[in-house]
């Protein structure tokens, strides 16, 4: 459904990182914030939400195989470019009071993914649609 | 001393004599060439012998004109059907030739109505219209998050949107 309606434009999804699970979720949005210096955010996201590698050799392998400069990928893994922005991600959601994975918002509101928030969704793209119509 | 040719009881007057023959001669050739031109000659035939009995105290000259109007006759006549033939295989040569007209007309036709119909969906700009901004998002969820949106490269879709869906997460 999310799928839905951001392809027809009347939801954008964005992704803000938490690390509740230290050096592995650290490594992993690292990996990913530095694929998306080269345009592969999402493939990454991809990736690690189907694999459970979050090892160096693992994110450079990926970028191989993705034709990223596998040089300036490892710089960026090595330097933790990154740090601090996904660092800032996860302070604002554990201020927020967001700890538990995944927690869905709609325009700042909701929480945990369950029916509710799905009717939530299902009634403003409704909404919206017959303001439209 | 001149002598009268009178024509006795059961004899023919020399001019439909002639003009039988002529026209005998005629249906011989025609039969020899194969034609169909038996009913023209004799209708040329019967003209003949009608003009005959009109003109049987007609000069000669008369009938030599007569002869003569029968032979322009007949060969109009004899023309004619060739003419008809030929009229009628320059008409089959026409209708060949415009066969192939009536085929293009045919090709024609259907780019007429692909043509109307193209005006048709010309004039159906409302469901491209509404197929526009789809397929614009679309292809902004397909490269946004690999460059169109680099910049804001943890988000997918209309920066725009009215529903913002965030999740916070991690890869675990």
């Amino acid at each position: 459904m999310i799928d839905e309606l951001v392809r027809t434009g009347l939801a954008r999804f964005e992704y803000r990182h938490i690390l509740n699970h230290g050096p592995p979720s650290v490594a992993a949005a690292l990996a990913t914030e530095c694929g998306g210096d080269q345009g592969r955010w999402w493939d990454f996201h991809d990736h690690y939400m189907t694999t459970q590698d979050f090892s160096r050799d693992g994110a450079v392998a990926l970028a191989a195989s993705l034709s990223l400069d596998t040089e300036q990928f490892a710089q960026c893994l090595d330097n933790q470019v990154h740090l601090e922005l996904v660092e800032e991600q996860h302070r604002a959601a554990s201020q927020a009071g967001f700890n538990r994975t995944p927690t869905i918002r709609i325009n700042d509101e909701g929480g945990a993914v369950n029916d509710a928030l799905i009717e939530q969704v299902q009634e403003l793209a409704a909404q919206l649609e017959s303001e439209e119509g | 001393m001149r002598i009268r040719m009178a024509t006795l009881p059961g004899m023919l007057p020399a001019t439909l004599v002639v003009a039988l023959l002529a026209a005998l001669g005629l249906i011989l050739a025609a039969c020899s060439s194969g034609g169909d031109v038996p009913e023209a000659v004799q209708e040329s035939a019967v003209a003949a012998t009608q003009g005959d009995q009109q003109q049987e105290e007609q000069p000669a000259t008369s009938y030599r004109a007569g002869q003569s109007e029968t032979a322009e006759d007949e060969a109009a006549e004899q023309s004619s059907p060739v003419e008809a033939e030929q009229g009628g295989e320059s008409a089959d040569e026409a209708g060949q030739t415009d066969a192939p007209e009536q085929e293009q007309v045919t090709e024609v036709e259907p780019q007429a109505s692909e043509q109307s119909e193209e005006a048709e969906t010309e004039d159906e700009p409302s469901a491209d219209a509404e197929a526009e901004p789809e397929a614009m998002v679309g292809q902004i969820i397909e490269t946004g998050h690999r460059a169109g949106l680099f910049a804001n490269r943890n988000v997918v879709g209309n920066p725009d949107a009215p529903i913002v869906i965030t999740e916070y997460s991690d890869f675990l």
